[in-house]
């Protein structure tokens, strides 16, 4: 039997972080109901902990956006799930650096501060009656032993739905085969998040898909940080032989040409790195100080 | 193991109006990088006794065939594109101890895409390149001359936009270690990072963009400018110009002074 996905759009969270790109809320409802319109089965819509405006940018595309369900990024922060459920949506997706370096490095935080974190966040989302998703962030690079340790502490707290987010798009066929079976394995509900650094977001996707992951993850035109993510009318087309969607090829195409205008930072970019950067200079001395 | 570059003969049964003149370059550049065989002009893409297509096997258990597959030792495969698989099958098949992969830049013609095996080969630690490297951006110079087509800004690899940050966790992670939030460093493919300001810019990306253009902002207004830069970038749907951000850098000074 063909395998049945549901897809999550991240266009107007991971997608419009891409650099160049901002959209009003008269855009993002726009997008929202088109999105819905067309059949995707969630919409991660932004980060409510961004602010006021953005909380209200994300009651006004839920509004518009019928049964489809709704989800917000959050880092694992009690601020961030506070804002959140100010917010107005369904799920709450919160994001898990699994990597010790991540923990160290970007957090200065131990494994059981991140648990104990994660375990508070998660008792709010589900007091408020919202559902839960936990991604594990750059799961690409995380060896075993935090594999394995991440999985224990989400069967411990009762997590259901997992993402497995490749952060920086450096998985290949094997590896995702592999990470999909094991969390499929522990018994989770898996969805997949992949990037196109090495041009495998596609590929990767249809192994996870094949491979159990029941959520796959796009953005319209596969907009995203550096190279990308899946683009949803592509991964309809290449996954068509062997998986099947909710939202047809034709609407896909025809919403991804009449959003294209909306996409365009080709000036934009050009201008920037034309400009006199100095980043790597101050990445080299001076960073420490901010 | 052997990475063969086909692209100039497959440019040229596209149609290309090809560059002779940048050959030599090309040829180069490709070896700069490590890659062991170049098709020349006059060179078939696909000799005759190259293992061709499989373009669909990935969805099959891939590994099995493939290790019945070398046994026939092949001295070269080109795995087909049609289901958008090519460089994943390419992959793959070098996980599975297999060689003689045949490649064309970006995969044009329909190949798996060279540049991104070579990063892979990199990343995997079976080939490493050399830390810091313009070869990467030569390559793509004379690809764009050869072929007359610019490629896109923000292409796997070779795209020029590719480190281009603004979100305010990737821009964090730059502060605190680069690694965190990119697949390789700019350097490995003689790109740059570049800061644009926006929507989803944080504190970090702020202060870092004012020290870019030379002036310090105070530490208790940054809340303040990052509101204003914010809604700025929110009522033109684009992030801000560096022009654009000193302004409001200024207004949030109260003036010019």
């Amino acid at each position: 039997m063909r395998p049945r996905i549901k897809l999550v759009d991240a266009t107007l969270r991971d997608g419009e972080q891409a650099p160049g790109l901002a959209f009003s809320t008269k855009t993002r409802v726009f997008l929202g109901a088109l999105l819905s319109r067309a059949g995707i089965y969630q919409l991660e819509v932004g980060c409510p902990v961004m602010g006021p405006a953005e909380i209200e940018s994300i009651k006004a595309i839920k509004q518009s956006t019928g049964s489809t369900r709704v989800s917000a990024w959050n880092r694992v922060r009690i601020d961030d799930v506070l804002a959140s459920l100010k917010s107005g949506v369904d799920v709450a997706h919160l994001c898990a650096p699994i990597r010790e370096s991540h923990l160290v490095k970007k957090l200065g935080q131990s494994w059981a501060t991140l648990s104990q974190e994660l375990k508070a966040c998660l008792d709010l989302v589900r007091g408020a009656g919202l559902l839960a998703s936990v991604g594990l962030e750059d799961v690409s690079r995380a060896s075993s032993d935090e594999l394995v340790r991440a999985a224990d502490l989400l069967d411990s707290l009762n997590v259901k739905l997992v993402r497995l987010s490749d952060t920086v798009g450096v998985l290949t066929p094997s590896r995702t085969k592999s990470l999909v079976s094991y969390f499929k394995g522990r018994g989770f509900t898996v969805e997949f998040h992949g990037h196109n650094d090495l041009g495998l977001a596609y590929a990767n996707s249809l192994i996870a898909a094949l491979s159990g992951a029941e959520l796959l993850d796009v953005t319209v035109a596969g907009v995203g940080e550096r190279a990308g993510n899946c683009s949803l009318a592509k991964l309809i087309a290449l996954g068509a032989s062997w998986l099947d969607f909710d939202v047809s090829l034709e609407s896909a195409l025809e919403l991804e040409a009449e959003t294209e205008a909306l996409f365009n930072r080709r000036a934009y970019i050009l201008d920037l790195l034309n400009a006199k950067t100095a980043v790597e200079t101050f990445l080299k001395n001076d960073a420490r100080s901010v | 193991m052997l990475l063969i570059d086909a692209t100039i003969p497959t440019l040229l049964a596209l149609g290309y109006n090809i560059n002779f003149s940048k050959l030599n370059k090309w040829f180069k550049a490709l070896r700069s990088v490590g890659v062991t065989r170049i098709r020349k002009p006059s060179e078939p893409a696909v000799a005759l006794e190259t293992l061709h297509g499989l373009d669909g096997v990935l969805s099959g258990d891939y590994a099995a065939i493939f290790r019945r597959l070398r046994r026939l030792e092949p001295l070269e495969v080109a795995f087909g594109d049609s289901k958008g698989q090519a460089t994943a099958l390419a992959i793959s098949w070098l996980e599975e101890g297999g060689s003689g992969v045949i490649a064309t830049l970006t995969g044009i013609g329909s190949f798996p895409a060279l540049e991104r095996l070579r990063v892979f080969l990199h990343l995997s630690g079976w080939s490493p390149l050399p830390e810091s490297s313009q070869s990467f951006a030569q390559i793509r110079e004379i690809y764009e001359s050869l072929s007359g087509q610019k490629l896109p800004l923000f292409e796997p690899v070779l795209g020029r936009g590719l480190f281009v940050g603004e979100s305010g966790v990737h821009v964090d992670g730059w502060l605190k270690d680069p690694s965190l939030y990119e697949p390789f460093p700019p350097n490995l493919v003689g790109a740059k990072r570049a800061l644009a300001i926006g929507r989803h810019s944080g504190q970090g990306a702020l202060r870092l963009k004012c020290w870019e253009l030379g002036f310090k902002y105070p530490q208790e207004k940054l809340a303040d400018l990052l509101a204003l830069a914010r809604q700025k970038a929110t009522e033109l749907e684009r992030s801000l110009t560096d022009s654009e951000f000193a302004t409001l850098a200024q207004e949030g000074l109260g003036g010019l002074g």
